[in-house]
Formats: structure tokens, C-alpha cells, sequence
């Protein structure tokens, strides 16, 4: 298992790499906003995958209030999994609205503007803050019981994120991947090598992440039966 | 129909490599940042 994660580590790092190259010298420069354009590798991408991350969060915290109380170990390993797609979701999310705003200023003019998109990411993105600090600061010993119906709440808000700009047309602009969108082949197979790559680094991060998470908890164990021994 | 292609301002250039720069400097310290937890949780258990 080390190994497999030592190869998906080099292998999101390759493929990064290569996402860039793509992005800067292999991409046509966009016709109206020039190399600015060049934001969309970075942006796209990593807001993209904090909407796929939260699934996974969705996904094992369901898993995790229905086996919490009848399979220990499983539930332990599934709560580690929320905890780590929790995390990288913020800082996916939070790159997602800060490359975004680099990008309107120049482009729209404003920093920021309260449209369907922008404020359903924002919400999403404050959600799983609130996830982390409800896990992190909570006194009770049901803060992942907590957090696990909150990220059941947080993952609702996904699809109201994704259709967005199709469902209320305001200042994002529409899809350029899917319905009307035409996008330049040799800016789609661009984006495509950094979507690949920035889902596999956040895979990377969730793995590693969700490794630590099990050592602590282990620790954790081990203190406790510790504490009942003495 | 004519496109006009629009050069950019050096301003707008400063705003993508601010974009590119941000991105790693995150990705960096999260990658610093959970080195540093590895590192503590196995020197408790090692």
C-alpha cells in the first residue's frame, strides 16, 4: 500500500507538471481575455474536484452513522476517510474562489459578485469549514455523529452548485463543457491533463491525510485502554 | 466577422501568475503541513 501511494504521488506530481507545460505553451492564447484566459487550467480543475470530493465525505459519513454502533474498526476507517476529503475540500474549495476572484477582477471588474455560482461555492466551502471546526473545537464526544449530518447537508448543496449556472444565469459564465459550450479542442485536452491531475493530487493528499487520521485515532485507542488498565 | 484579439495588460498578467503562484504556495504548505503531522504522530507512535 506505501508503495501504490508513493506511485500515485509521483504520478499526480508528473502529471501536473505536464498540466502546466500544457496549459502555458501548448494552449491556443484565448481570442478576448489573452493569456489571462491561462487561469482556467488552475481554476476549473481544482473547483471541479470540490465537487467530487464531498461525495466521497457524503458517502462514507452515511456509511459511518449506520455502522458506528454494530462495526468499530469499519466505522473508525470510514470517519478517517470524512475527515480527509473534508479537508482537502476546503482547500480545494478556498483555491477554487481565490483563483476566481484573480480572474474576475481583471476580467469582469469586480472581485467578487453575489451570483447563483459564486454564492452556492461559498456556501459549500463555509459548510465544510464549519464540518472541520465543529470536529476540531466540539467538547462532546458526538462531534463526529455532528459533522457526519452535517456533511449530509453539505453534500445537497453540490448539485445546487454544479447546475447553477445552468439552472439562474447571472455573472459566471455558462458551462463550456457541456450544453452550448465550445471549447478549442487543443484547450480541452489541456484542461482534461489538468483535470486528471489535480483530482490524482487530491486523491494523493486525501490518502495521506487519511493516514494520519488513523495513526491519531490509534493513538487515541491505545491511550484509552491505557488509561482503563491503570 | 473580424475577432479583435485582445492583448493583455501587464495588470492582468500580474493577476494569472498571482493565480499560479497562490496555488502552489497552498498545495505546498498543505504537503509541509501534513509532513509535519506524520512526522508527530509516529514519534508517539513509532
Amino acid at each position: 500500500m506505501k508503495r501504490l501511494f508513493w506511485i500515485l504521488c509521483g504520478l499526480s506530481l508528473a502529471l501536473l507538471a505536464w498540466g502546466f507545460y500544457e496549459a502555458i505553451y501548448i494552449a491556443p492564447t484565448e481570442a478576448t481575455m489573452g493569456d489571462l484566459q491561462r487561469i482556467f487550467y488552475w481554476h476549473v480543475p481544482i473547483a471541479s474536484s470540490a465537487l467530487i470530493f464531498p461525495y466521497v465525505n457524503m458517502v462514507a459519513s452515511i456509511a459511518y452513522l449506520f455502522m458506528r454502533r454494530t462495526n468499530h474498526a469499519l466505522s473508525q476507517k470510514l470517519d478517517a476517510l470524512a475527515n480527509a476529503t473534508a479537508e482537502i475540500t476546503v482547500l480545494y474549495a478556498g483555491l477554487g474562489l481565490c483563483t476566481g476572484m484573480l480572474w474576475g477582477r481583471p476580467a469582469w471588474g469586480i472581485w467578487w459578485a453575489w451570483d447563483a455560482r459564486l454564492s452556492s461555492f461559498l456556501m459549500l466551502f463555509l459548510l465544510y469549514v464549519s464540518y472541520l471546526l465543529i470536529r476540531r473545537f466540539s467538547a462532546s464526544n458526538q462531534a463526529p455523529v455532528i459533522a457526519a449530518v452535517l456533511s449530509v447537508f453539505a453534500g445537497i448543496d453540490v448539485p445546487i452548485v454544479f447546475e447553477s449556472i445552468t439552472w439562474w444565469r447571472t455573472q459566471h459564465p455558462a458551462p463550456v463543457l457541456r450544453g452550448d459550450g465550445d471549447l478549442d479542442p487543443t484547450m480541452k485536452v489541456a484542461f482534461l491533463w489538468n483535470m486528471l491531475a489535480w483530482f490524482l493530487w487530491g486523491c494523493t493528499l486525501v490518502w495521506a491525510r487519511y493516514a494520519i487520521v488513523r495513526r491519531e485515532q490509534q493513538i487515541e485507542e491505545r491511550a484509552a485502554m491505557e488509561a482503563l488498565e491503570a | 466577422m473580424e475577432t479583435t484579439v485582445v492583448q493583455p495588460t501587464v495588470n492582468s498578467i500580474h493577476f494569472l501568475w498571482a493565480a499560479y503562484i497562490l496555488v502552489a504556495v497552498a498545495n505546498i504548505a498543505m504537503v509541509v503541513w501534513l509532513a509535519q503531522r506524520w512526522s508527530a504522530v509516529n514519534r508517539k507512535q513509532p
